[in-house]
């Protein structure tokens, strides 16, 4: 038995489409404070008036930009995170400013799926959910924050805070191109190599210098063959500097930036393991020194089995709205699903409508699925609700507080 | 031109030589800095300018910042010598280095006073003791001073080597290669880049759609330096690299630069060989390209009979005068390299005894400028005189 109002969603179709083409032409992009407090009013805006919700407007540390919190139902046996950004790629100057709807059912705009599409999707689901009985069985809570897209750093606290107050927490970024969710993703860390060694004329014979670019090379070598030995682990040496202009003297200075990618938690120990035994190898070699720092500031989100048992559940649901069948993959970017992850919160991550070409110009969300997605994280939310998912009971179990 | 002008004997003392380097040492004329190449310019030109001879300002080509300066005297003579040396140093107007010290006695220490403006007052003050002697009618010369050596010479090249033509012998005043010898050789030297592209991504694709240029560099890098191992006769540098930017991005392209030395022109060229040999190999994988741009500056200047009998006579003009010096293997290369390559027997290190060059710690010894002036200048009053048992000169190519 399907709610009518969900049913019914589609009827509404083009109402969420103008609200979506709205949002999308708010420039919000990360570093862009005041069109980021614009957004964030305009999400505010849906709640004002409603009694029953806590609304709270959260500062957060090193930036002017705030995460916007509602809570409704703090008591409630069964509590969900409904998790999204209200930030974009695309600075207050970019040119990619304005949307477009394509022939073929996209909606082509900055931010029309990743995540502004995923942030109707949410509001709409709490919508519903508020007309339905068994809406009053369900804590929830919605955090929208400001930072996603550049790293999470000053939103981390706080998204950490409120996974621990749930069972189960829905992140709403969206899906892949091909329908898919997102079953897990890699952790990812920046670091910095840097490599001294000894300058000297390069015309000496037998030179006392020491070539910090030939030595930073070799370890960069080894260090790019981490994947091979690890599987799941992915490095990439972004960026090498080294040297100067003075041709005939032997360079005693190169760093380079690299990011590396782990799947599971338990990588992390192994790469730095490996990497200790590189500095190890390569600091004992007479007139060189290396230095290594940075850390894994996103962990692996790892799939669970309260992930698989919600994940049945949500296909389950697609299947009984008659949506397209669907799977879920791995992925190799992070997102704030990791973050819920970290913090033992089952989360499910990519539930948003279907996008393509994020962080590009081209841009665009399938309208479709906009409707057909937010249906199914709605029906879900209400069999959940009714205790109709014992399955699911059974693995979310009881949240930290 | 007065008597007085041609020979000043109050000014001949050692101590008016010191005096004249240290203020050319605080000078600066770093070869990236115009205004202080045209300030020494015209402080060599007020020097100079005491000879009877003519000064041309010649017009360098694109690289040098200020003009290469001739200095003709007696074009018409049977024998000419050419006397070399640039007034650029390594030190730019930037550069913290920049005043002439005595730290301790009988020794300078200052920005170019080896490298080679102490090369350049030996030249002048044996030019003033041979233009002091009647023998002077006998033998011509030019000075020619560049101001863009330190930087490869690219700017004055063409007049190092139309004015080879014009002379029997070379003489170079670089700094001697240790005490009081001078050079037998000189390693050539090409200046070259690697330029590797591959194919920007997501990092989390650095697997698949990825192609990265910094680690195919590296790589080419490790093994370009290798070549060091394998011929014996080059010295290859990896001076520098750069390339990528964010980290989560799959760098597509990077760069490094490399300086290489060789002893002769056929290691010279086969070390570029086999560099350009690795470069194929990485155009052969999917997704990246590599090039090597540059080659030969300075070709290299191999030991070779003439020389060496051109040293044997300066070797016995030095015993006449109490000293003794020899030739030596010099890794580096100099303006005597052109000089060689043009076929004009060359002698080269002809300056001040000094040490730590390219360093603030540049010094030479005070008494060798004065023991390298009576040296030259013994030279060539004993060319003009006509007793030095040397070399056949080779017929000139122009006057």
């Amino acid at each position: 038995m399907i709610p009518d109002s969900i049913l019914n969603l589609p009827s509404c179709a083009e109402a969420l489409q103008r609200q979506l083409i709205q949002w999308a032409e708010i420039n919000s992009g990360s570093t862009h404070i005041a069109g980021l407090e614009r957004m964030r009013q305009t999400l505010r805006d849906l709640f004002s008036g409603r009694t029953d919700l806590t609304i709270e407007e959260i500062s957060l540390r090193g930036t002017d930009a705030r995460a916007l919190r509602v809570t409704c139902r703090p008591d409630a046996t069964r509590r969900v995170l409904l998790l999204g950004h209200y930030d974009t790629v695309y600075a207050a100057d970019h040119p990619f400013q304005s949307c477009e709807v394509l022939s073929d059912g996209w909606l082509r705009g900055p931010g029309v799926a990743d995540m502004k599409g995923g942030l109707l999707g949410l509001v709409t689901v709490i919508e519903l959910l508020s007309r339905l009985p068994e809406g009053a069985n369900l804590g929830w809570e919605a955090l929208f924050t400001p930072d996603e897209e550049i790293g999470s750093t000053a939103s981390t606290p706080v998204i950490l805070e409120s996974a621990k107050r749930h069972h189960l927490g829905l992140v709403f970024e969206p899906a892949r191109s091909t329908g898919d969710l997102v079953r897990s993703r890699m952790g990812t860390g920046n670091f910095q190599l840097v490599c001294h060694g000894r300058a000297a004329h390069a015309g000496h014979v037998p030179n006392p210098g020491r070539n910090a670019i030939l030595a930073l090379s070799e370890f960069l070598l080894e260090l790019s063959r981490l994947p091979e030995e690890f599987p799941g682990v992915l490095a990439n040496v972004g960026r090498i500097e080294g040297g100067s202009t003075a041709l005939n003297v032997v360079p005693d200075f190169a760093k380079a930036g690299i990011n590396l990618r782990i799947t599971r938690v338990a990588d992390e120990a192994l790469v730095r393991g490996r990497v200790q035994e590189l500095l190890a190898k390569y600091g004992a070699r007479e007139g060189y020194r290396f230095e290594f720092s940075g850390e894994f500031d996103c962990p692996p989100k790892e799939c669970g089995p309260a992930e698989e048992a919600v994940f049945v559940e949500w296909q389950k649901a697609g299947h009984d709205l008659a949506v397209p069948a669907f799977s879920w993959v791995h992925t190799g970017g992070g997102s704030d699903g990791n973050l819920l992850s970290a913090a033992g919160l089952p989360n499910l991550d990519g539930i948003g409508p279907i996008g393509d070409y994020l962080h590009s110009e081209r841009e665009k969300c399938n309208l479709a699925s906009l409707v057909q997605r937010t249906q199914i994280a709605a029906l879900f939310l209400s069999r959940w609700a009714k205790g109709e998912l014992p399955a699911v009971d059974r693995m979310l179990g009881t949240p930290k507080r | 031109m007065s008597a007085e002008a041609h020979h000043d004997h109050r000014n001949d003392s050692l101590p008016h030589w010191v005096a004249l380097l240290r203020s050319w040492s605080e000078i600066n004329s770093g070869f990236d800095h115009a205004d202080g190449l045209l300030r020494m310019l015209v402080a060599l030109e007020a020097e100079f300018g005491r000879f009877p001879a003519t000064l041309t300002r010649l017009t360098p080509a694109a690289g040098a910042l200020a003009p290469t300066l001739s200095i003709r005297c007696r074009p018409e003579a049977k024998v000419q010598v050419l006397l070399s040396g640039h007034y650029d140093t390594v030190f730019g107007r930037e550069h913290p280095f920049q005043r002439c010290a005595a730290p301790k006695s009988g020794i300078l220490n200052g920005p170019g006073v080896a490298d080679m403006k102490g090369g350049l007052v030996v030249m002048l003050a044996a030019l003033r003791a041979f233009e002091a002697s009647p023998l002077r009618e006998n033998l011509g010369w030019e000075v020619l001073l560049n101001a863009d050596e330190e930087d490869g010479s690219l700017g004055s090249r063409q007049h190092l080597l139309e004015a080879a033509g014009r002379h029997h012998l070379g003489l170079v005043f670089e700094p001697s290669p240790v005490g009081d010898d001078v050079v037998r050789s000189r390693k050539g030297t090409a200046v070259l880049r690697v330029v590797v592209t591959g194919q920007a991504a997501h990092s989390s694709l650095v697997r698949t759609e990825g192609r990265n240029a910094v680690v195919a560099l590296s790589r080419l890098l490790v093994e370009m330096h290798d070549l060091n191992a394998s011929l014996p006769g080059i010295i290859l540098n990896v001076a520098n690299c750069q390339g990528g930017g964010a980290v989560n991005v799959v760098p597509d392209h990077a760069t490094a630069e490399l300086h290489l030395r060789s002893s002769t022109q056929a290691e010279g060229l086969e070390a570029i060989e086999r560099l350009r040999t690795l470069v194929a190999d990485v155009n052969q994988k999917n997704g990246y390209t590599a090039r090597l741009e540059g080659g030969f500056n300075r070709p290299p200047m191999g030991a070779d009979d003439m020389r060496d009998a051109w040293i044997e006579c300066l070797q016995a003009t030095a015993s006449r005068q109490g000293c003794s010096l020899q030739g030596r293997e010099v890794q580096s290369a100099s303006d005597a390299n052109f000089f060689a390559s043009a076929g004009l027997p060359t002698i080269d290190g002809l300056g001040v005894d000094g040490d730590d060059l390219h360093s603030d710690r540049e010094h030479c010894r005070i008494d060798s400028i004065g023991r390298r002036a009576e040296l030259v200048s013994r030279f060539l009053l004993e060319l003009a005189e006509g007793r030095l048992p040397h070399p056949p000169f080779r017929p000139l190519s122009s006057r």
